[in-house]
C-alpha cells in the first residue's frame, strides 16, 4: 500500500518535469498526427502515380489518328500501337522488311497490320487509359492476325508460305504450320469461328466491363499459352529421341515448361475463378484485389520453393551457409510454407465471407493501428529519458542525499522510482496508441474496426488480435527502463544513463537490419541477447512485410524474445538493487 | 535522553582512514557542536549517521534504534541536511516539501505551512527552487528536516551561504527548538565562533579524530573567559585554581585561568586567602576559538 502511494508520488514528480511532459505530449501529438500524414501521403502518392509519365502516352504533341471514322487521341493507350502498325505498313511498302520478299506476303502483312489497326481503334473507343483492359487488348491483338490467316487459307486468297511470312513479321507462333496449315478445313473453320467469337467477346468486354467476359477472355489467353507450352514440350520430347545426348538439358527445359503450365492451372486459373465468383473487377484498389494478389504471391512462393533433398542441400553453399544443418533448413522451409498457406487461407476466407482481413485493407483503421505498434520505439526512447532523468539525475544533482535519509529502505525507494518510470512510459505508450487509433478511426472509418482477423483456426475480433500484441510492446519498455536503471546506478551520471541505452538501442536496430541480410550463422549468438527483440513489433507477421522483418522472423521467435527481455530486465533490476543497497553516497 | 550515540565509529575509504573511532552523544534539549577544519571528517561522520555511508566499524544509534538494523525506525526520528541543501530545482519549494512529506505520512503534510513560516519562507514558497539564493535554499533545507517533527536534528554546516542576519536567525530558531521542544541538535561547522554561543557542548574533530570535548557554560550571558592574573607566586596560584576546578596555565610572573565572570571576585578573595600576591587582573584575549586554532593547526594548517 505504502509502496503504491510512493510510486504515485514519484509519478507525480515525473509529471512536474516540464521537459518530460512536453516530450510526452509531443509523442502523443505525433501519434495522433501519423494517420493524417499517412492519409496525405497516400493521396499524394496516388496523384503522383496517376500523373506518372509512363502511365500516360508520350505522344501528347502528335496529331490524333483517325481510323474508320474513329479518332484516336495521342493520350490513348492504343495510340502507340496504331502508330507502330502505321509505320510497319510504310516499312513494308518501302520493301525494307526482307522477310516479306514476295508481293503476296507484303500484301498479306499490310492487311494484317490494317486489321490490327482496326482492332486497336475499336479498343480505343472504350479504353481511355492504361488498365488491365489495355493488357487484354495487347494480348488479344494476335487473334486478329490469326483470324486473317485462317480466313485467307479457307478462301485460298494467299499461299501458305506468304501467309506464314506475313504472320511472322508481325505476330509470333511457335509452329505456324501446326497451328494453321496442318489443320483440316473443318478444323480451320471451327478455329476461325472460335477466334472471331473471342474477338467479339474481347470487344464486348471493353464495352460492358463485365467480369464474366473478362474471365472468359483471360482464360482463353491462358489456354493459348498452355497449348503453346504443350507444343513446345512435344517438340522437345521429339528432339530427345533424335538427340539422346542432350537428354539432361532438354528434359530440364521440359520440366520448366511443365511448371509454367502447372502455374497457370494452379494459380492463374483459380484467380480468374475468384474474380468470376465474387465479381472482382480488376484494376481498382479494392481489398478483393489485394486478397487475390496475396493469394497469388503466396501460392507462387510455395510453387517456387520446394524443399530440396539432403544431397542437393549439401551441395549448395548458399543453403549450408544460411541454415547450417539440413534439419534447420527443412524446419525453416516448413515454417515459411505454413506461413504462406495461412496467408492463402486468409485470402480465401476474406473473399468467401466478403469481410476482409486487415492485411488487405492497408488504408483501413485496423491496419494503421496495428502498424503503429511498430513505432513503439518512440515511447521507448521517451521512457529512457524519463528513467535517466529521474534516476541518474538524483545522483548528479545531489538530491539523492536528501532522498536516502527518509524512513524507507533503499530497495523500496529504488523500486518505486523504477515502477513510476515504467508506469509513465506505459501510460505514454498506451495514450499514444489510443489517440492514434482514434485518429485512424476518424480518417479511415470506424466500420473497419468491426471486421474480423482470420486465423488458421477461424477468426477473431480485431481487439482480441491487437491487444496481446500491444501488451507485448510493453516488454521493450520494461527492458529499456531496466537498462537505464542499471546504468544510472552504476554510472550515476544522467547523460551517460541516457546515452548508453540509446546507443545500444540504435545499434540493435542496425545489427538486426544487417543480420537480416547476412547468413544465419554469423552472429548466431545474437538471438540469445535482447538485441533482436528491442523492437519486438517487427516480429509480428504482417501483410505488407519488409524483407528485414520477414528474415528476422525466420531466426528470432517472439516467445524467445519474451523470455530474454523479461530475464534481462529482471537481472538488471536485481543487479541495480544489490549495487544501490551498498552504495556509499559520495556526491 | 540520549538521542544520538556513536560508539567507536570508523570509516575507511579506499584504505584511507577518514574517521577514526569516534564516540559521541547528543541528548534531548541539547545543542552539540561538531567543529573541525575542512576535510576533518565532519561530513563523513554525518553521512554515516544518516545512512548515506556504511560504517567500517562501530555502532550508531538514533533514539535507541541501531541504524544498521533498524534503519527505517531510526530515520523517522531524525531530520537533517548534509552538505549543500540540494533540492529539486525545477519545482517549487512547496512541492519539494510535499514530496519529502510523502515519506512520513499525513502529519508531515500538515506541518508544511508552520515549518515554512518558522524558516520565514512563506512569501516565496511557491516559486521554483532554481530562483532561490543559497540562503533561501538553506532555509528550505532546514524546513524539510523539520517536517516530521524529529527528535534529533542534524545539520552539516548550515551557516554556509547565510548572511549575518540569517545566521543570527538560525541560531535563534535552533535555540528555541532545543529549549522549547526538547529537540537535540547536532550541528557541524568549520567556524567555532559561528556556533559557539548556542552550543551546550562541542566536539572538536581533526584528521578524523575527536581531539577535544568541551562543555560550554550553559548561560551564554556569562561565558567562560580566560583571565591573566599577575601574581608573585605562580605555582601557588595554579594550585589554587586547580583545586577550584578551573583550567590553569602558568607563565613567567603570571597565571592564566578560565572562569566565568561571576567567579572573578571569588577568585581574588581566594588567592588572597591562599597567600598569593595579586598585582593585576586582565581579560586575556584568548578564547576557545584560539584554542581551537591551536589544537587543529598542529600541521601547518595542511588539510588532510
Ligand atoms: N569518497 C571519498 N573518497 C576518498 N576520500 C574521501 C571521500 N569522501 C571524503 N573523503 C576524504 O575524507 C576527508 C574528510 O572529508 P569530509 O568528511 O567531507 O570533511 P569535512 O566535512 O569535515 O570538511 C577528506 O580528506 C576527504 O578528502
Ligand atoms: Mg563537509
Amino acid at each position: 500500500m505504502d509502496f503504491f502511494k510512493q510510486t504515485a508520488t514519484e509519478l507525480r514528480m515525473l509529471f512536474y518535469s516540464r521537459a518530460l511532459t512536453v516530450l510526452a505530449a509531443l509523442v502523443i501529438l505525433v501519434s495522433a498526427g501519423i494517420p493524417f500524414m499517412s492519409k496525405f501521403t497516400r493521396s499524394r502518392m496516388r496523384t503522383v502515380y496517376n500523373n506518372y509519365a509512363f502511365m500516360k502516352s508520350d505522344f501528347g504533341s502528335e496529331e490524333p489518328i483517325i481510323v474508320d471514322g474513329i479518332t484516336v487521341n495521342p493520350d490513348n493507350p492504343m495510340f502507340y500501337e496504331i502508330r507502330y502498325m502505321k509505320e510497319t505498313i510504310i516499312n513494308i511498302e518501302s520493301g525494307s522488311i526482307f522477310t516479306l520478299s514476295t508481293e503476296g506476303s507484303a500484301k498479306a502483312a499490310i492487311e494484317i497490320a490494317e486489321e490490327r489497326i482496326g482492332f486497336f481503334a475499336q479498343c480505343a473507343q472504350h479504353i481511355k487509359e492504361y488498365s488491365y483492359s489495355t493488357d487484354v487488348a495487347y494480348m488479344s491483338a494476335n487473334l486478329v492476325a490469326e483470324s486473317y490467316v485462317l480466313k485467307s487459307l479457307l478462301e485460298g486468297s494467299a499461299s501458305a508460305s506468304d501467309l506464314e511470312a506475313a504472320y511472322m513479321s508481325i505476330a509470333y507462333s511457335h509452329s505456324f504450320s501446326r497451328q494453321f496449315i496442318e489443320l483440316t478445313p473443318e478444323e480451320q473453320q471451327a478455329k476461325l469461328d472460335d477466334i472471331n467469337r473471342r474477338i467479339a467477346d474481347t470487344l464486348s468486354y471493353f464495352q460492358t466491363k463485365e467480369i464474366q467476359k473478362y474471365v472468359m477472355v483471360k482464360k482463353c489467353i491462358e489456354n493459348d499459352n498452355i497449348e503453346m507450352f504443350k507444343m513446345q514440350i512435344a517438340d522437345l520430347e521429339a528432339e530427345i529421341i533424335k538427340n539422346p545426348i542432350k537428354e539432361d538439358d532438354l528434359s530440364m527445359q521440359i520440366q520448366e515448361l511443365a511448371k509454367q503450365i502447372a502455374y497457370i492451372n494452379e494459380i492463374n486459373i483459380p484467380m480468374l475463378d475468384f474474380r468470376e465468383k465474387y465479381s472482382i473487377e480488376p484494376n481498382n484498389d479494392s481489398w478483393e484485389n489485394a486478397a487475390i494478389a496475396s493469394f497469388e504471391s503466396n501460392k507462387a512462393y510455395i510453387f517456387y520453393n520446394e524443399i530440396i533433398d539432403r544431397e542437393k542441400f549439401a551441395s549448395q553453399q548458399y543453403y549450408t551457409d544460411q541454415y547450417k544443418t539440413y534439419e534447420a533448413y527443412v524446419k525453416a522451409m516448413q515454417q515459411m510454407i505454413s506461413d504462406a498457406n495461412i496467408n492463402i487461407l486468409i485470402s480465401q476466407r476474406s473473399l468467401e465471407t466478403g469481410k476482409p482481413d486487415l492485411a488487405f485493407v492497408t488504408d483501413g483503421s485496423r491496419y494503421m493501428a496495428f502498424s503503429f505498434l511498430q513505432s513503439s520505439f518512440v515511447p521507448t526512447a521517451l521512457s529512457m529519458m524519463a528513467g535517466g532523468f529521474i534516476l541518474a539525475n538524483e545522483f548528479q544533482s545531489g538530491t539523492i542525499r536528501l532522498l536516502l535519509i527518509r524512513p524507507r529502505s533503499r530497495t523500496k525507494i529504488l523500486l518505486s522510482k523504477y515502477c513510476s518510470v515504467l508506469v509513465f512510459s506505459i501510460l505514454v505508450f498506451a495514450l499514444a496508441c489510443l489517440v492514434n487509433m482514434a485518429a485512424n478511426c476518424l480518417l479511415f472509418g470506424f466500420a473497419d474496426m468491426a471486421l474480423p482477423k482470420y486465423t488458421p483456426g477461424g477468426q477473431q475480433g480485431f481487439f482480441a488480435f491487437y491487444l496481446p500484441k500491444a501488451l507485448l510492446c510493453i516488454l521493450p519498455l520494461l527492458f529499456s527502463v531496466s537498462f537505464v536503471l542499471i546504468v544510472s546506478v552504476f554510472a550515476r551520471n544522467a547523460a551517460l544513463s541516457i546515452v548508453v541505452p540509446m546507443v545500444f538501442y540504435i545499434a540493435s536496430f542496425l545489427v538486426t537490419q544487417t543480420l537480416a541480410f547476412s547468413p544465419n550463422n554469423a552472429w548466431g549468438w545474437v538471438k540469445y541477447t535482447p538485441i533482436p527483440y528491442y523492437n519486438i513489433a517487427s516480429l509480428f507477421a504482417r501483410a505488407a512485410d519488409t524483407y528485414t522483418s520477414y528474415m528476422s522472423r525466420q531466426v528470432y521467435s517472439i516467445p524467445m524474445g519474451i523470455g530474454i527481455l523479461t530475464a534481462t530486465s529482471a537481472a538488471f533490476l536485481a543487479a541495480a538493487i544489490i549495487r544501490f543497497k551498498r552504495l556509499d553516497i559520495t556526491n | 535522553m540520549e538521542l544520538l550515540k556513536l560508539e567507536n565509529v570508523s570509516k575507511k575509504i579506499k584504505n584511507k582512514d577518514i574517521v577514526k573511532s569516534i564516540s559521541l552523544t547528543v541528548n534531548s534539549g541539547e545543542i552539540v557542536g561538531f567543529v573541525g577544519p575542512n576535510g576533518a571528517g565532519k561530513t563523513t561522520t554525518i553521512k554515516m549517521i544518516m545512512g548515506l555511508f556504511s560504517l567500517t566499524q562501530g555502532r550508531i544509534a538514533i533514539c535507541g534504534y541501531d541504524i544498521q538494523t533498524d534503519f527505517e525506525q531510526a530515520m523517522k526520528t531524525v531530520g537533517g541536511v548534509i552538505e549543500n541543501p540540494d533540492l529539486y530545482l525545477k519545482i517549487s519549494g512547496r512541492k519539494n516539501l510535499e514530496y519529502f512529506s510523502s515519506f512520513y505520512g499525513e502529519a508531515a503534510f500538515k506541518n508544511i505551512d508552520p515549518v515554512v513560516s518558522l524558516v520565514k519562507m512563506s512569501q516565496r514558497i511557491d516559486e521554483r527552487m532554481s530562483s532561490y539564493s543559497l540562503g533561501m535554499k538553506q532555509r528550505i533545507g532546514l524546513a524539510q528536516a523539520l517536517l516530521h517533527m524529529p527528535s534529533l536534528l542534524i545539520l552539516d554546516e548550515p551557516t554556509n551561504g547565510l548572511d549575518p542576519i540569517g545566521i543570527k536567525e538560525l541560531r535563534e530558531t535552533l535555540k528555541s527548538l532545543s529549549k522549547d521542544s526538547g529537540i537535540g541538535v547536532f550541528i557541524s561547522s568549520h567556524l567555532l565562533s559561528e556556533i559557539e554561543i548556542i552550543c551546550d557542548r562541542v566536539y572538536i574533530i581533526n584528521n578524523g579524530e575527536i581531539i577535544e570535548h568541551r562543555v560550554l557554560a550553559s548561560d551564554s550571558s556569562n561565558p567562560i573567559k580566560r583571565y591573566r592574573f599577575e601574581v608573585g607566586e605562580t605555582e601557588l596560584a595554579c594550585r589554587y585554581f586547580e583545586q577550584e576546578g578551573m583550567a590553569c596555565q602558568s607563565g613567567p610572573g603570571s597565571v592564566f585561568a578560565e572562569m566565568q565572570r561571576d567567579a572573578v571576585p571569588e577568585a581574588i578573595k581566594g588567592l588572597a586567602n591562599y597567600g598569593v600576591k595579586l598585582y593585576s587582573i586582565e581579560l586575556a584575549q584568548r578564547s576557545l576559538e584560539a584554542d581551537f586554532i591551536d589544537l587543529t593547526q598542529t600541521n601547518d594548517g595542511q588539510i588532510f
